[in-house]
């Protein structure tokens, strides 16, 4: 068995390996943590394939109206947030992490076996939109923690950063590949189904096979409780978690999204639209290659003060935004300083709330986490567009400049006045 | 779960792997073999005539031109029949498209880009079929139309949907010069006037256009602040002036006198539109006969009536809010009124595709009748072909009242008989079938159950029509009147 999986062997194990963790380019993390990157990668490829082709498909060959296309892509962004919560905290409450994440893996790859079936019935294939989300909502925080269990506590970064980056990856390539299938065979959405089926079972295989969870003793003692709103609302009391959220929350409200960000950028450069989906997966290539190396110097020199890096970075596009330039370069700057708000952000967002939140809430915390955060994005998004349409882009640029800054400022303070974090590592 | 040794867990992933990369190779390479076999088999006895033919039929103008989606040689290629008999004879020419539109001698055809990735092709054909020019769009295309002297084309593309980008999409609408190959512009680059004062706001977003006969006047919707509005618009100046609201894809009637258009009616929360008429003179509205919520941009057959898509089949409506909407031609997308002849050569791959008649009718019946409010009310549909062909791709449709609220749907399939192939499914006020095959003298029936909400009387119609031409148009739908009555234990 590989027990070296445990947390608690990889502790004790630390002392053989300790050295060798320290040294080199090449990021040493737990066997398990890389195959739950591999179950991402794969069922980011399927998930992903899908996605990309899904308005095609729904327009083009079921001869749907874009009215019920509409209401079917609004099922696809929205329903995730939901069952989030309850996932993570059916995590915890079960002590059976991997369970509820092979659940919702399940359900994802169920969901596209149901496209290839249910044809032009436009309720199921609604339905089958809902169980892809609910599949994704269920299983990222089970994920998330699984990954904080099999990790020690001064390499969370690196590990949530080398989780990021395959997951990234999963989802550059899911795109390409379902491009080049259509292009080979034109108009076989099935086949793009079949394809996205085969790879969400290969990720379903590696999470089966390689994941365990954590024994039970690592998850402290404390007795089982029921799954209610009372025990969620708990989470809030778990020392640290607090202002993480709110500090995230903060931060998240003062976030232009990237779209807004591009169009922006394009009214500068003036580049064709064309290049739109290029400026997607420039951003996610600069996420993919830097999400480790983030990771890393976050464990190094602390996760809290990384993460407002991140947002040091963004906060630098957005003066660039207002400040007159031309030519391409300075696009160029800022998708890579977008990129690296990605990777400085993203997984090191998890690894803070993994050396905060104890064993036995994790799972919960970290949804609450992840829900308070893009819940903030989506307000944060509407905000900008009104703003934009109040008094202009520049104004709302400015705005937002502002806000983020004192976001900044705010979460400095609130992540600091812990301390120190709850692993016996001094935040610096 | 059963604990497997370390060796045993990596052979099993090694199997899952190889195992799943075969059936995904496999299924690509069948799936690219068929690609060549045009979604399937053409339809039992179908004839194809040669390029003669094809003149012989195309030149009994006015003609529809459309993009053919019966199955088998020639789908997904341009079609065209004469306006006198859609249902007859189609003559196919050799150009694929997803959208389409023709007059004046040029046609806009939205096609798959070739190359890598998923772009759409707009291209640019005259008479003769013989591509003059190409762009690229972004995005997905929505809308296209030429105007009726051919000179400028316009196209309608959604932005967004993309997976990253938010679920509010927006449109990006763009003028051609068809004759140049050149774009006029982008619509949010005109000047827009409310009252004679400019107007401008960042969410803008325009579409569906439809142009004057004159090569320079076109109309089109804009979208601002939550409410759509029609603008009159002039090429030449580059300039749009706000004339009415609440219209969405508008299309100017042959005479210049009219405007079809969809308007959105009811509460905000559902999307619900009804076809309206609006007279440019009056800037009075009339409703269309059309009950059902469709999401298309109406053509207009003539100056009496209007075509328009209902999934893949085109229907046909009187412009006066008199009559019902019938099923004009199935299996055709993209409708565009051909008001001249096309005296150019056509292609020599050109051809005509026949298919043998088949008489399909369809019954209905509605039980208990007087049904009680809350009650359930169950309908069974009974769709037969009485031959002597094959019946394919046979659409049947049930525009639901809006005074009733739809339950469940059950397809009844005799004991010892194959189950036959069908899909339904349920926009927001009709339910719809498609039965892929009966034979001469089979049947195929299905119940669906509402339960009424007032105390009046509840009309339903059910529509069956399929590919092959139909020699008894009136058995073709069927109306079931129900008293519905107020439950007798009356509250006091």
């Amino acid at each position: 068995m590989y027990q070296i999986e445990n947390s608690s062997q990889l502790l004790k194990g630390r002392g053989a390996l300790g050295a060798g963790r320290q040294r080199g380019w090449i990021p040493v993390v737990s066997r398990t943590v890389v195959m739950l990157g591999l179950t991402s990668l794969f069922t980011d490829i399927s998930s992903e394939m899908v996605a990309t082709i899904l308005p095609l498909y729904l327009l083009f060959d079921l001869h749907l109206s874009p009215a019920a296309f509409g209401v079917i892509d609004g099922l696809y962004q929205g329903a995730a947030a939901l069952v989030r919560i309850l996932g993570g905290v059916a995590a915890d409450r079960s002590r059976r992490h991997k369970e509820v994440a092979v659940i919702g893996y399940t359900l994802s790859a169920v969901a596209r076996l149901g496209l290839l079936v249910v044809g032009n019935v436009w309720t199921l294939l609604a339905g089958v939109v809902m169980v892809d989300r609910l599949g994704k909502g269920i299983r990222t925080a089970a994920r998330d923690a699984l990954i904080s269990f099999n990790t020690p506590k001064e390499e969370l970064g690196t590990a949530f950063g080398v989780h990021r980056a395959l997951d990234t990856a999963g989802a550059m390539f899911g795109p390409v590949l379902a491009f080049a299938l259509l292009t080979i065979a034109p108009g076989s959405y099935d086949a793009v189904f079949v394809v996205s089926l085969c790879a969400a079972l290969i990720g379903l295989g590696f999470l089966t096979l390689f994941v365990q969870n954590p024994p039970q003793t690592a998850l402290g003692a404390a007795e089982r409780r029921a799954l209610s709103w009372s025990t969620t609302s708990q989470l809030l009391r778990v020392r640290g978690l607090a202002p993480l959220l709110f500090a995230g929350t903060l931060l998240s409200l003062a976030t232009i999204s990237d779209g807004f960000l591009y169009v922006t950028m394009q009214r500068r450069v003036e580049f064709a639209a064309r290049f739109f989906p290029l400026l997607y997966v420039a951003t996610a290539a600069i996420f993919m290659l830097l999400a480790v190396p983030a990771g890393r110097l976050a464990d190094r020199i602390g996760r809290a003060r990384v993460f407002m890096g991140g947002y040091a970075l963004l906060l630098v596009v957005y003066v660039s935004l207002l400040v007159p330039w031309t030519g391409p370069l300075p696009v160029i700057v800022d998708l890579i300083l977008m990129g690296a708000y990605y990777a400085a952000t993203d997984g090191v967002l998890m690894a803070l709330a993994s050396a905060i939140v104890p064993p036995e809430q994790r799972a919960g915390g970290m949804a609450l986490l992840t829900t308070g955060t893009s819940l903030a994005r989506l307000a944060g998004s509407i905000l900008f567009g009104v703003l934009w349409t109040w008094r202009g882009v520049g104004f709302a640029v400015a705005l937002s400049l502002a806000g983020l800054s004192a976001a900044i400022l705010v979460g400095s303070v609130a992540l600091r006045r812990r301390g120190e974090e709850p692993d016996g590592r001094a935040t610096p | 779960m059963v604990a497997l040794r370390p060796e045993h867990r990596r052979a099993v992933i090694a199997v899952l792997v190889i195992a799943c990369v075969v059936v995904a190779v496999g299924y690509v390479r069948w799936a690219v073999r068929r690609t060549g076999a045009n979604r399937g088999a053409a339809p039992e006895g179908a004839v194809f005539g040669d390029d003669a033919a094809a003149r012989a039929l195309i030149d009994h103008a006015p003609t529809v031109m459309f993009q053919n989606d019966v199955t088998g040689d020639g789908w997904a290629e341009v079609g065209v029949v004469p306006i006198a008999s859609p249902a007859g004879s189609r003559a196919i020419v050799p150009l694929r498209c997803r959208r389409l539109h023709f007059s004046g001698g040029r046609g806009l055809c939205v096609g798959e880009g070739t190359g890598f990735g998923l772009g759409f092709d707009l291209s640019v054909f005259r008479s003769d079929f013989e591509i003059l020019h190409k762009f690229r769009l972004v995005g997905l295309p929505s809308r296209a139309r030429v105007s009726p002297d051919g000179s400028y084309g316009a196209t309608t593309v959604f932005l967004g949907g993309h997976s990253y980008a938010s679920n509010d999409f927006s449109t990006q609408t763009i003028i051609f010069d068809l004759a140049n190959g050149t774009k006029v512009g982008n619509l949010e680059e005109f000047t827009v006037l409310r009252d004679g004062k400019p107007f401008k706001a960042v969410d803008f977003n325009f579409w569906g256009v439809t142009f004057a006969s004159d090569g320079n006047r076109f109309y089109a919707t804009l979208k601002t602040g939550g409410e759509t509005y029609l603008v009159e618009g002039d090429i030449g100046p580059r300039q749009m002036r706000l004339l009415h609201s609440n219209v969405e894809c508008p299309s100017l009637s042959p005479d210049g006198t009219r405007i079809a258009f969809k308007k959105r009616v009811g509460d905000r929360r559902s999307v619900t539109w009804r076809f309206h008429v609006l007279d440019l003179r009056t800037m009075t509205e009339i409703p269309l006969a059309e009950e059902r919520s469709i999401d298309d941009q109406i053509e207009w057959l003539d100056d009496r009536s209007v075509l328009y898509n209902v999934g893949a089949d085109i229907w046909t409506v009187p412009a006066d809010g008199s009559g019902e909407p019938r099923r004009y031609l199935s299996r055709a997308v993209s409708p565009a009124v051909v008001r001249t002849a096309i005296d150019a050569p056509l292609p020599r791959e050109a051809r005509t595709l026949t298919l043998p008649p088949s008489d399909v009718a369809v019954a209905m019946s509605a039980a208990p009748n007087p049904v009680q409010v809350g009650q359930n009310l169950t309908y069974t549909v009974t769709v037969s072909n009485h031959g002597p062909a094959a019946a394919t791709q046979i659409g049947i449709d049930v525009p639901l009242s809006p005074a009733a609220s739809f339950r469940t749907f059950t397809p009844v399939t005799p004991a010892g008989r194959p189950p036959i192939a069908y899909g339904c499914y349920l926009q927001s006020e009709y339910f719809s079938c498609t039965v892929d095959r009966l034979q001469p003298r089979e049947t195929w029936t299905m119940r669906f159950i509402v339960t009424p909400t007032e105390a009046r009387s509840l009309h339903h119609r059910v529509t069956a029509g399929d590919v092959q031409p139909d020699p008894v148009p009136s058995n073709n739908s069927a109306t079931v009147a129900v008293d519905v009555v107020t439950p007798s234990h009356k509250d006091e």
